[in-house]
């Protein structure tokens, strides 16, 4: 999932995602309120000193990405394009990933509601489906049986009790 | 002796013969997928091991980074697709016997050699760990702090290529292990007024999504591996001649596995690739590798199940695990309550001694199920890859919910594959962000500890012997790194 940015861009995208999340981090560790019963270093002070060491690491790779073309980007460049050929366009990478994001994060939110039988069957057939498994019978069953099968494995053999769900009291 | 005597003890455990053959099938069948590397195997299994009996859970979860191994050399052979990256090494020659009809005596080479290197390297973590475990237990806290930090240095420098992304990943870890109640004080820290948080981030969530969301996730968009042909389907075992042959380049795959396993950072990979490398080297007959020679299968193996057994001794001796695989054994030994490193062979050595008798059974499990296992691997490697799709992602997100009954738990793994993915586009690797987590508490505490015993004197780690020592090894490990990261590169006159 080359595609849309080259590898120093996503360098640079790095360092300043890891430059922020630093910044957020020793501020943060700052702001956090030391109790009577805490040492010289405080409940921030390691987290200060990650921070500072994560924010160095960043301006570094942040120049690093800077530096001049080296000589062998022209292969690599090359090479990187002829894997790609082989790899899906990234627009569709994206929306497939997302896709499968939406679908895991809709069973989250069904688990309480519908309960769990229903929930795994209803992310196997999405997962399936999304996945490139025509909409067909053998799909259809694979997740029609996944739900109860899991359900047996977890709440009858292995005693872990399961979400019912709150749609069937 | 007495070691040996305890470990065989172990072997009359029910418990144990079961999740040593379960977790060598697992593992045989996981490894086989192109795509599921043993971490994530062992990942699927880790929220199922929390209601186990803690020594039944590590055989388990070892037997199948074992099972694994050998597994990942079949998709290898028979379709030229690596199921596991150690068997990378293998692709080339076993491929290739297998276009010139040896599929069968291929997939032989690679069992016997598997489980060769797998009962050397037993016997190396056996011997070393506990002698290793003893010089630690005389550390003191500000030696453990230099420790961690060495830790982390290596995997930094040594995971993924780049010292800078390694040293963001690490810091990303500890992050995460700085969530819940400071240490010392019980002051809530990064918990943004959720009480959910208040006891932390438990290691096994982040590990479950790194390793197996992410990989999911990535999954989806890749294209379908090719199929294997049944009929080849025949293993064949190396006879009296061939075993011979192949002892050298077995020994030189034992040889490198053992410093690649212990060395943490290095892998299983590395040491496929180092041993194929060698024993090239070493081989009557070099003008053969690459063509379908044996020794270019029995090396790789021999070293990469090695690396299962080797790579444990800095986990169970000093609590750092040198690998994914390992992490994700730490996982499993953290969720039980047990806290691998020096102390572990005073509190809990029969955890320590079922593990070792635990691993010789997987060894001998991993023989006899690849023997019979063939038919059954193919099978399952020609399934339509959405219907695995689908089903993994049906029993990871079980499991995340059978850890602790947590909804908040879903949302957090699924919120970690996320970023697992990301850190996989942007090219960071992982391992340093596994390992600042789980070694973020160890590192933190032992140094407010030791400032504590010093009176706020920070050259304590420097007067303290071994710290300087441990920490002397960290820099110029690190100073190396960033040498060979940021040295100006040759001018390359490829066209």
């Amino acid at each position: 999932m080359s595609g849309a940015l080259g590898e120093r861009q996503r360098d640079r995208l790095l360092a300043v995602g890891a430059a922020l999340f630093a910044g957020t981090l020793v501020a943060g560790a700052r702001g956090i309120e030391d109790s009577l019963l805490s040492d010289s270093v405080g409940a921030g002070g390691v987290p200060q000193a990650v921070g500072i060491t994560m924010a160095i690491a960043a301006v570094a790779l942040f120049a690093k990405s800077l530096r001049g073309a080296v000589p062998a980007s022209a292969a690599e460049a090359k090479d990187t394009v002829a894997k790609d050929a082989k790899e899906m366009p990234w627009p569709a990478v994206a929306a497939r990933s997302a896709g499968l994001v939406l679908i895991l994060v809709a069973y989250g939110l069904l688990l309480p509601v519908l309960g769990y039988a229903a929930t795994v069957s209803l992310l196997v057939l999405a997962s399936g489906r999304l996945a490139g498994a025509p909409f067909k019978p053998p799909l259809l069953l694979y997740g029609a049986l996944s739900g109860p099968l899991l359900w047996a494995v977890f709440d009858r053999a292995l005693q872990v009790r399961m979400p019912v769900g709150s749609l069937w009291g | 002796m007495d070691t040996v005597i305890q470990a065989l003890t172990q072997l009359a455990s029910v418990g144990i013969i079961v999740a040593a053959f379960g977790g060598v099938l697992w593992g045989i069948f996981g490894g086989a997928l192109p795509g599921i590397s043993p971490s994530i195997a062992m990942a699927l299994l880790l929220p199922f091991t929390v209601g186990m009996d803690p020594t039944t859970a590590l055989v388990l979860l070892a037997s199948v980074y074992v099972g694994a191994e050998y597994g990942g050399s079949i998709p290898a052979i028979l379709i030229r697709t690596p199921g596991t990256n150690s068997a990378s090494a293998t692709v080339t020659d076993g491929y290739a016997m297998a276009q010139q009809g040896r599929a069968g005596e291929a997939l032989g080479i690679s069992l016997i050699s598997g489980l060769w290197g797998g009962l050397f390297g037993l016997a190396v973590l056996v011997l070393c760990t506990e002698s290793l475990a003893q010089v630690a237990l005389a550390f003191t806290p500000a030696a453990y702090f230099s420790l961690g930090i060495l830790g982390l240095s290596v995997i930094a420098g040594l995971s993924g290529g780049s010292l800078l992304k390694g040293v963001i990943a690490a810091g990303i870890g500890l992050s995460i292990a700085f969530i819940g109640s400071d240490p010392v004080s019980g002051v809530p820290r990064f918990t943004f007024g959720s009480s959910d948080l208040l006891g932390g981030v438990k290691p096994i969530l982040i590990m479950v999504g790194l390793f197996a969301v992410t990989e999911m996730l990535a999954q989806i968009t890749e294209p379908d591996w090719a199929k294997a042909v049944k009929s080849e389907a025949k293993l064949k075992l190396p006879n009296w001649a061939m075993s011979k042959r192949l002892f050298k380049p077995q020994a030189i795959g034992a040889a490198v596995g053992t410093i690649e396993g212990v060395t943490p950072g290095a892998g299983g990979t590395i040491a496929a690739f180092m041993a194929y490398s060698e024993a090239k080297r070493w081989s009557k007959h070099p003008e053969e590798f690459g063509h379908g020679s044996p020794e270019g299968i029995a090396a790789p193996e021999s070293a990469n199940n090695v690396v299962t057994a080797t790579a444990l001794v800095p986990l169970l001796s000093l609590g750092i695990p040198g690998s994914n695989s390992a992490a994700i054994l730490l996982g499993g030994f953290l969720v039980h309550g047990l806290q691998p490193g020096p102390m572990l062979f005073s509190k809990a050595p029969q955890v320590v001694y079922g593990l070792y008798g635990g691993l010789f059974l997987a060894n001998i499990a991993m023989l006899l199920l690849g023997l019979v296992i063939l038919s059954p691997c193919i099978w399952l490697v020609n399934r339509p890859k959405p219907y695995l799709i689908a089903g993994i992602l049906a029993l990871v997100m079980s499991g995340v919910y059978a850890i602790h009954q947590s909804f908040f738990e879903i949302f957090l793994v699924i919120g970690v594959g996320v970023f697992g993915y990301l850190m996989r586009w942007l090219k960071v690797p992982v391992l340093p962000l596994v390992l600042g987590l789980v070694l973020g508490f160890m590192v933190e505490s032992n140094f407010r500890r030791s400032l504590v015993i010093s009176g706020g004197d920070i050259t304590i780690f420097v007067t303290d012997k071994v710290s300087l020592g441990l920490l002397l090894l960290a820099a110029l490990l690190t100073a190396y790194t960033a040498w060979k990261e940021f040295a100006p590169k040759s001018k390359d006159k490829t066209p």
